[in-house]
Protein backbone atom coordinates (compact mmCIF):
# COMPACT_ATOMS: atom_id res chain seq x y z
CA UNK A 1 0.00 0.00 0.00
CA UNK A 2 1.43 3.35 -0.99
CA UNK A 3 0.59 6.71 0.60
CA UNK A 4 -1.30 9.35 -1.32
CA UNK A 5 1.07 12.14 -0.39
CA UNK A 6 4.61 12.31 -1.71
CA UNK A 7 6.72 14.75 0.28
CA UNK A 8 9.79 16.60 -0.64
CA UNK A 9 12.49 16.09 1.95
CA UNK A 10 12.06 19.55 3.39
CA UNK A 11 8.31 19.21 3.46
CA UNK A 12 8.63 15.91 5.26
CA UNK A 13 10.86 17.49 7.88
CA UNK A 14 8.43 20.37 8.34
CA UNK A 15 5.40 18.11 8.64
CA UNK A 16 7.13 15.75 11.02
CA UNK A 17 8.13 18.68 13.24
CA UNK A 18 4.56 19.96 13.17
CA UNK A 19 3.36 16.56 14.29
CA UNK A 20 5.94 16.38 17.02
CA UNK A 21 5.03 19.90 18.06
CA UNK A 22 1.42 18.88 18.33
CA UNK A 23 1.99 15.59 20.12
CA UNK A 24 5.03 16.37 22.22
CA UNK A 25 5.53 20.12 22.54
CA UNK A 26 7.46 19.47 25.69
CA UNK A 27 8.84 16.20 26.87
CA UNK A 28 10.72 15.08 29.98
CA UNK A 29 13.18 12.20 29.78
CA UNK A 30 15.47 10.59 32.32
CA UNK A 31 18.63 8.88 31.19
CA UNK A 32 22.36 8.60 31.47
CA UNK A 33 24.62 11.30 30.15
CA UNK A 34 27.04 10.27 27.45
CA UNK A 35 29.38 12.03 25.01
CA UNK A 36 28.86 15.26 26.85
CA UNK A 37 30.68 18.14 25.19
CA UNK A 38 30.53 21.92 25.06
CA UNK A 39 31.35 23.71 21.82
CA UNK A 40 32.66 27.29 21.57
CA UNK A 41 31.73 27.81 25.22
CA UNK A 42 28.06 28.10 24.24
CA UNK A 43 26.60 24.98 22.63
CA UNK A 44 26.03 21.79 24.57
CA UNK A 45 25.72 18.37 22.94
CA UNK A 46 25.18 15.02 24.59
CA UNK A 47 23.49 11.69 24.19
CA UNK A 48 20.85 10.60 26.65
CA UNK A 49 20.79 6.86 26.89
CA UNK A 50 19.55 3.85 28.77
CA UNK A 51 20.31 0.16 28.38
CA UNK A 52 18.80 -0.14 24.89
CA UNK A 53 18.43 3.30 23.38
CA UNK A 54 20.15 6.60 22.88
CA UNK A 55 18.78 10.00 21.93
CA UNK A 56 20.77 13.06 20.89
CA UNK A 57 20.29 16.25 22.90
CA UNK A 58 21.27 19.81 22.13
CA UNK A 59 21.18 23.00 24.20
CA UNK A 60 23.09 26.04 25.47
CA UNK A 61 25.39 26.40 28.46
CA UNK A 62 22.87 28.75 30.07
CA UNK A 63 20.52 25.90 30.84
CA UNK A 64 23.19 23.90 32.64
CA UNK A 65 22.83 23.69 36.43
CA UNK A 66 26.58 23.24 36.70
CA UNK A 67 29.33 21.12 35.21
CA UNK A 68 28.09 17.71 34.10
CA UNK A 69 29.89 14.49 33.41
CA UNK A 70 29.30 11.37 31.41
CA UNK A 71 27.72 8.68 33.51
CA UNK A 72 25.47 11.03 35.46
CA UNK A 73 21.76 10.31 35.51
CA UNK A 74 19.91 13.42 34.44
CA UNK A 75 16.38 14.54 33.76
CA UNK A 76 15.97 16.72 30.69
CA UNK A 77 13.00 18.77 29.55
CA UNK A 78 12.79 19.95 25.99
CA UNK A 79 11.28 19.77 22.54
CA UNK A 80 11.94 16.90 20.12
CA UNK A 81 12.83 18.09 16.63
CA UNK A 82 14.02 16.75 13.35
CA UNK A 83 16.69 19.17 12.22
CA UNK A 84 16.83 19.97 8.56
CA UNK A 85 20.44 18.92 8.34
CA UNK A 86 21.62 17.32 11.51
CA UNK A 87 19.01 14.72 12.19
CA UNK A 88 16.85 14.16 15.22
CA UNK A 89 17.61 15.75 18.57
CA UNK A 90 15.83 16.95 21.65
CA UNK A 91 16.30 20.72 22.11
CA UNK A 92 16.90 21.02 25.81
CA UNK A 93 15.19 23.66 27.90
CA UNK A 94 16.31 22.37 31.28
CA UNK A 95 18.52 19.62 32.62
CA UNK A 96 19.21 18.56 36.15
CA UNK A 97 20.94 15.62 37.75
CA UNK A 98 18.68 13.08 39.41
CA UNK A 99 19.39 10.33 41.83
CA UNK A 100 21.63 10.67 44.85
CA UNK A 101 24.78 9.62 43.05
CA UNK A 102 24.47 11.97 40.12
CA UNK A 103 23.42 14.88 42.19
CA UNK A 104 26.33 14.45 44.55
CA UNK A 105 28.69 14.04 41.64
CA UNK A 106 27.41 17.20 39.97
CA UNK A 107 27.70 19.11 43.20
CA UNK A 108 31.29 17.89 43.66
CA UNK A 109 32.24 19.05 40.17
CA UNK A 110 30.64 22.42 40.64
CA UNK A 111 32.11 22.83 44.09
CA UNK A 112 35.61 22.23 42.73
CA UNK A 113 35.05 24.70 39.90
CA UNK A 114 33.69 27.47 42.11
CA UNK A 115 36.18 26.85 44.91
CA UNK A 116 38.97 27.32 42.39
CA UNK A 117 37.46 30.71 41.57
CA UNK A 118 37.65 31.64 45.24
CA UNK A 119 33.90 31.94 45.76
CA UNK A 120 34.05 30.08 49.07
CA UNK A 121 37.11 31.86 50.52
CA UNK A 122 36.88 32.82 54.19
CA UNK A 123 38.32 36.23 53.38
CA UNK A 124 35.23 37.07 51.32
CA UNK A 125 32.88 36.51 54.22
CA UNK A 126 31.48 39.60 55.91
CA UNK A 127 30.11 40.06 59.40
CA UNK A 128 26.36 40.26 59.68
CA UNK A 129 24.76 43.19 61.52
CA UNK A 130 23.77 41.90 64.93
CA UNK A 131 20.90 42.44 65.48
CA UNK A 132 19.65 43.39 62.02
CA UNK A 133 16.81 45.89 61.64
CA UNK A 134 15.55 44.71 58.23
CA UNK A 135 15.77 41.21 56.82
CA UNK A 136 15.16 40.06 53.26
CA UNK A 137 13.75 36.53 53.60
CA UNK A 138 13.82 34.16 50.63
CA UNK A 139 11.85 31.00 51.30
CA UNK A 140 8.59 29.24 50.63
CA UNK A 141 5.81 30.75 52.73
CA UNK A 142 4.01 27.42 52.66
CA UNK A 143 6.88 25.58 54.32
CA UNK A 144 7.42 24.52 57.90
CA UNK A 145 10.84 26.15 57.62
CA UNK A 146 9.24 29.56 57.18
CA UNK A 147 7.08 29.17 60.26
CA UNK A 148 9.94 27.72 62.33
CA UNK A 149 12.20 30.60 61.38
CA UNK A 150 9.61 33.24 62.27
CA UNK A 151 8.73 31.53 65.52
CA UNK A 152 12.29 31.25 66.79
CA UNK A 153 13.08 34.79 65.61
CA UNK A 154 10.04 36.17 67.40
CA UNK A 155 10.81 34.39 70.64
CA UNK A 156 14.36 35.70 70.67
CA UNK A 157 14.06 39.26 69.41
CA UNK A 158 11.63 42.00 68.40
CA UNK A 159 11.48 45.10 66.26
CA UNK A 160 12.80 43.39 63.13
CA UNK A 161 11.13 44.16 59.80
CA UNK A 162 11.04 41.05 57.63
CA UNK A 163 10.48 41.40 53.89
CA UNK A 164 9.41 38.09 52.40
CA UNK A 165 10.13 37.13 48.80
CA UNK A 166 8.10 33.96 48.34
CA UNK A 167 9.78 31.36 46.09
CA UNK A 168 9.65 27.71 45.22
CA UNK A 169 12.46 25.96 47.05
CA UNK A 170 12.54 22.81 44.91
CA UNK A 171 11.78 21.84 41.37
CA UNK A 172 12.69 23.20 37.99
CA UNK A 173 11.53 26.76 38.58
CA UNK A 174 13.27 27.13 41.93
CA UNK A 175 16.76 28.28 40.90
CA UNK A 176 15.42 31.03 38.63
CA UNK A 177 13.07 32.32 41.31
CA UNK A 178 15.75 32.26 44.00
CA UNK A 179 18.14 34.23 41.77
CA UNK A 180 15.34 36.69 41.01
CA UNK A 181 14.76 37.16 44.74
CA UNK A 182 18.47 37.74 45.42
CA UNK A 183 18.58 40.32 42.64
CA UNK A 184 15.49 42.02 44.07
CA UNK A 185 17.06 42.48 47.48
CA UNK A 186 20.30 43.69 45.91
CA UNK A 187 18.63 46.41 43.87
CA UNK A 188 16.35 48.05 46.42
CA UNK A 189 16.99 51.80 46.91
CA UNK A 190 17.53 51.14 50.61
CA UNK A 191 18.90 47.61 50.92
CA UNK A 192 18.03 45.33 53.81
CA UNK A 193 20.68 44.57 56.44
CA UNK A 194 20.89 40.87 55.61
CA UNK A 195 19.34 38.37 53.18
CA UNK A 196 18.24 35.05 54.64
CA UNK A 197 17.79 32.10 52.27
CA UNK A 198 16.36 29.07 53.95
CA UNK A 199 14.40 25.83 53.53
CA UNK A 200 13.87 22.70 55.55
CA UNK A 201 15.15 19.18 55.05
CA UNK A 202 14.54 16.97 52.03
CA UNK A 203 16.14 14.59 49.58
CA UNK A 204 19.13 15.51 47.45
CA UNK A 205 16.73 16.27 44.62
CA UNK A 206 14.66 18.51 46.85
CA UNK A 207 17.70 20.53 47.87
CA UNK A 208 19.36 20.53 44.43
CA UNK A 209 18.37 24.11 43.58
CA UNK A 210 20.72 25.40 46.28
CA UNK A 211 23.71 23.67 44.72
CA UNK A 212 23.13 24.99 41.20
CA UNK A 213 25.71 27.28 39.67
CA UNK A 214 23.33 30.19 39.12
CA UNK A 215 22.05 30.25 42.71
CA UNK A 216 25.53 29.78 44.19
CA UNK A 217 26.93 32.60 42.08
CA UNK A 218 24.01 34.88 42.92
CA UNK A 219 24.68 34.35 46.64
CA UNK A 220 28.42 34.93 46.16
CA UNK A 221 28.01 38.26 44.34
CA UNK A 222 25.31 39.59 46.66
CA UNK A 223 26.32 43.03 47.93
CA UNK A 224 23.97 42.54 50.85
CA UNK A 225 25.38 40.08 53.41
CA UNK A 226 23.78 36.65 53.21
CA UNK A 227 22.86 33.93 55.66
CA UNK A 228 21.91 30.64 54.01
CA UNK A 229 20.45 27.68 55.91
CA UNK A 230 19.37 24.69 53.87
CA UNK A 231 18.04 21.38 55.10
CA UNK A 232 19.34 19.65 58.17
CA UNK A 233 22.64 19.81 59.99
CA UNK A 234 24.39 17.35 57.66
CA UNK A 235 23.27 18.96 54.41
CA UNK A 236 25.73 21.50 53.10
CA UNK A 237 24.67 23.08 49.83
CA UNK A 238 27.00 25.16 47.67
CA UNK A 239 24.93 28.26 48.30
CA UNK A 240 25.70 27.84 52.00
CA UNK A 241 29.43 27.64 51.23
CA UNK A 242 29.21 30.87 49.22
CA UNK A 243 27.19 32.70 51.88
CA UNK A 244 28.66 35.06 54.45
CA UNK A 245 27.25 32.83 57.15
CA UNK A 246 25.81 29.34 57.14
CA UNK A 247 23.00 28.10 59.34
CA UNK A 248 22.50 24.39 59.84
CA UNK A 249 18.69 24.66 59.88
CA UNK A 250 16.05 27.39 59.56
CA UNK A 251 15.77 27.51 63.36
CA UNK A 252 19.54 27.79 63.70
CA UNK A 253 19.44 30.65 61.19
CA UNK A 254 17.15 32.58 63.53
CA UNK A 255 19.48 31.85 66.44
CA UNK A 256 22.50 33.13 64.53
CA UNK A 257 20.73 36.21 63.27
CA UNK A 258 19.58 37.80 66.51
CA UNK A 259 20.59 37.71 70.18
CA UNK A 260 18.36 36.18 72.83
CA UNK A 261 16.40 38.90 74.54
CA UNK A 262 16.27 36.96 77.81
CA UNK A 263 20.05 36.89 77.86
CA UNK A 264 20.31 40.53 76.75
CA UNK A 265 17.92 41.61 79.51
CA UNK A 266 20.13 39.87 82.08
CA UNK A 267 23.19 41.60 80.64
CA UNK A 268 21.44 44.97 80.80
CA UNK A 269 20.49 44.43 84.44
CA UNK A 270 24.11 43.52 85.18
CA UNK A 271 25.24 46.59 83.28
CA UNK A 272 23.06 48.84 85.43
CA UNK A 273 24.39 47.26 88.64
CA UNK A 274 27.91 47.63 87.37
CA UNK A 275 27.38 51.29 86.49
CA UNK A 276 26.20 51.94 90.04
CA UNK A 277 29.25 50.20 91.46
CA UNK A 278 31.50 52.24 89.19
CA UNK A 279 29.89 55.47 90.33
CA UNK A 280 30.31 54.51 93.98
CA UNK A 281 33.92 53.61 93.29
CA UNK A 282 34.49 56.96 91.59
CA UNK A 283 32.97 58.85 94.53
CA UNK A 284 34.89 56.87 97.13
CA UNK A 285 38.14 57.32 95.26
CA UNK A 286 37.53 61.06 95.14
CA UNK A 287 36.78 60.97 98.88
CA UNK A 288 40.01 59.14 99.52
CA UNK A 289 41.89 61.71 97.50
CA UNK A 290 40.27 64.43 99.58
CA UNK A 291 41.14 62.65 102.82
CA UNK A 292 44.71 62.24 101.70
CA UNK A 293 44.98 65.91 100.86
CA UNK A 294 43.51 66.84 104.21
CA UNK A 295 45.99 64.65 106.04
CA UNK A 296 48.84 66.06 104.05
CA UNK A 297 47.77 69.62 104.88
CA UNK A 298 47.60 68.77 108.57
CA UNK A 299 51.05 67.20 108.52
CA UNK A 300 52.57 70.13 106.66
CA UNK A 301 51.00 72.61 109.04
CA UNK A 302 52.24 70.67 112.04
CA UNK A 303 55.75 70.65 110.69
CA UNK A 304 55.64 74.37 109.98
CA UNK A 305 54.48 75.09 113.49
CA UNK A 306 57.21 72.89 114.98
CA UNK A 307 59.72 74.68 112.86
CA UNK A 308 58.47 78.04 114.09
CA UNK A 309 58.54 76.92 117.68
CA UNK A 310 62.15 75.81 117.32
CA UNK A 311 62.96 79.15 115.80
CA UNK A 312 61.29 80.97 118.63
CA UNK A 313 63.07 78.82 121.18
CA UNK A 314 66.51 79.41 119.70
CA UNK A 315 65.81 83.14 119.50
CA UNK A 316 64.80 83.11 123.14
CA UNK A 317 67.99 81.31 124.05
CA UNK A 318 69.99 83.83 122.10
CA UNK A 319 68.25 86.68 123.83
CA UNK A 320 68.94 84.99 127.10
CA UNK A 321 72.67 84.86 126.35
CA UNK A 322 72.73 88.44 125.18
CA UNK A 323 70.78 89.83 128.13
CA UNK A 324 72.38 92.22 130.66
CA UNK A 325 71.55 89.81 133.47
CA UNK A 326 73.53 87.05 131.79
CA UNK A 327 76.50 89.44 131.42
CA UNK A 328 76.23 90.54 135.04
CA UNK A 329 76.23 86.90 136.16
CA UNK A 330 79.53 86.55 134.38
CA UNK A 331 80.91 89.51 136.40
CA UNK A 332 80.14 92.48 134.22
CA UNK A 333 78.70 95.60 135.86
CA UNK A 334 76.36 98.22 134.51
CA UNK A 335 77.75 101.68 135.20
CA UNK A 336 75.41 104.68 135.18
CA UNK A 337 76.02 108.40 136.01
CA UNK A 338 72.95 110.47 136.77
CA UNK A 339 70.79 107.79 135.30
CA UNK A 340 72.64 107.47 131.97
CA UNK A 341 74.71 104.49 131.02
CA UNK A 342 78.44 105.09 130.99
CA UNK A 343 80.10 103.40 128.07
CA UNK A 344 83.48 105.18 127.94
CA UNK A 345 86.01 106.37 130.51
CA UNK A 346 86.13 109.66 128.58
CA UNK A 347 82.77 110.56 130.01
CA UNK A 348 84.15 110.29 133.56
CA UNK A 349 86.20 112.76 135.62
CA UNK A 350 87.73 112.27 139.07
CA UNK A 351 85.39 113.15 141.86
CA UNK A 352 82.20 112.25 140.03
CA UNK A 353 79.78 109.87 141.64
CA UNK A 354 78.73 106.86 139.64
CA UNK A 355 76.21 104.03 140.18
CA UNK A 356 77.54 100.52 139.83
CA UNK A 357 74.94 97.89 139.37
CA UNK A 358 75.89 94.25 139.96
CA UNK A 359 73.76 91.11 139.74
CA UNK A 360 72.86 91.25 143.42
CA UNK A 361 72.53 95.01 143.98
CA UNK A 362 73.72 98.62 143.51
CA UNK A 363 76.64 100.58 145.01
CA UNK A 364 77.63 104.21 144.73
CA UNK A 365 81.29 104.98 144.03
CA UNK A 366 83.56 107.99 143.54
CA UNK A 367 85.90 108.18 140.54
CA UNK A 368 89.54 108.56 141.59
CA UNK B 1 6.80 51.23 69.40
CA UNK B 2 9.53 53.77 68.95
CA UNK B 3 12.25 52.65 66.58
CA UNK B 4 15.64 52.60 68.22
CA UNK B 5 19.04 51.72 66.92
CA UNK B 6 19.74 48.88 69.32
CA UNK B 7 23.31 48.36 68.23
CA UNK B 8 24.22 52.06 68.41
CA UNK B 9 22.75 52.49 71.90
CA UNK B 10 24.40 49.27 73.06
CA UNK B 11 27.76 50.57 71.87
CA UNK B 12 27.18 53.89 73.61
CA UNK B 13 26.48 52.00 76.85
CA UNK B 14 29.78 50.12 76.48
CA UNK B 15 31.63 53.40 75.95
CA UNK B 16 30.08 54.93 79.05
CA UNK B 17 31.06 51.90 81.14
CA UNK B 18 34.63 52.13 79.85
CA UNK B 19 34.83 55.85 80.68
CA UNK B 20 33.53 55.29 84.21
CA UNK B 21 36.17 52.61 84.72
CA UNK B 22 39.01 55.02 83.99
CA UNK B 23 40.70 57.06 86.71
CA UNK B 24 40.51 60.57 85.40
CA UNK B 25 36.78 61.39 85.40
CA UNK B 26 35.60 64.46 87.27
CA UNK B 27 32.85 63.74 89.76
CA UNK B 28 30.10 65.70 88.00
CA UNK B 29 31.07 64.12 84.67
CA UNK B 30 30.84 60.71 86.38
CA UNK B 31 27.35 61.50 87.59
CA UNK B 32 26.26 62.57 84.10
CA UNK B 33 27.68 59.40 82.58
CA UNK B 34 25.97 57.25 85.18
CA UNK B 35 22.63 58.88 84.48
CA UNK B 36 22.92 58.55 80.71
CA UNK B 37 24.09 54.95 81.01
CA UNK B 38 21.20 53.98 83.27
CA UNK B 39 18.72 55.67 80.94
CA UNK B 40 20.07 53.77 77.94
CA UNK B 41 19.98 50.45 79.77
CA UNK B 42 16.36 51.03 80.81
CA UNK B 43 15.38 52.06 77.28
CA UNK B 44 16.94 48.92 75.82
CA UNK B 45 15.26 46.71 78.41
CA UNK B 46 11.92 48.30 77.60
CA UNK B 47 12.48 47.77 73.88
CA UNK B 48 13.23 44.08 74.42
CA UNK B 49 10.06 43.65 76.40
CA UNK B 50 7.73 45.31 73.94
CA UNK B 51 9.13 45.19 70.40
CA UNK B 52 7.49 42.89 67.84
CA UNK B 53 8.68 41.64 64.45
CA UNK B 54 6.71 42.50 61.32
CA UNK B 55 6.44 40.54 58.07
CA UNK B 56 5.86 42.24 54.73
CA UNK B 57 5.46 40.24 51.53
CA UNK B 58 7.47 42.11 48.89
CA UNK B 59 7.05 39.72 46.02
CA UNK B 60 6.04 36.24 45.13
CA UNK B 61 7.89 34.82 42.19
CA UNK B 62 4.65 33.17 41.21
CA UNK B 63 3.73 29.54 41.28
CA UNK B 64 3.57 27.58 38.10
Amino acid sequence: MSNDIVFSVSDFVAVLNQTLDYAYPDVTIVGELSNFRVSKGRWVYFDLKDEYSSVKCFGTVYMLPGPLEDGMIVQVSGTPRLHQQFGFSVNIRAVQPVGEGSIKKAAALLEAKLAAEGLFDESRKRLLPHPPKRIGLITSSESAAYHDFLKILGSRWGGVDIELFDVQVQGEAAPGQIVQALEFFNTQPTPVDVIVVTRGGGSSEDLAAFSTEQVTRAVAVSRVPTLVAIGHEVDISLAELAADKRGSTPSNAAELLVPDKKHETELLKDARDYLRELLIAQVSSKQQLLQGTREMLTEVTRRLIKQQLRHVESTRQLLEVLSPEAAMRRGYALVTKNGSVVRSIDSLAPGQVIDIRLIDGNVKAEVK
Amino acid sequence: MKKIDYQALSTELDDITAKLQSEDVAIDEALKLYERGTTIAKELEQYLKAAENTVLKVSGAGRE
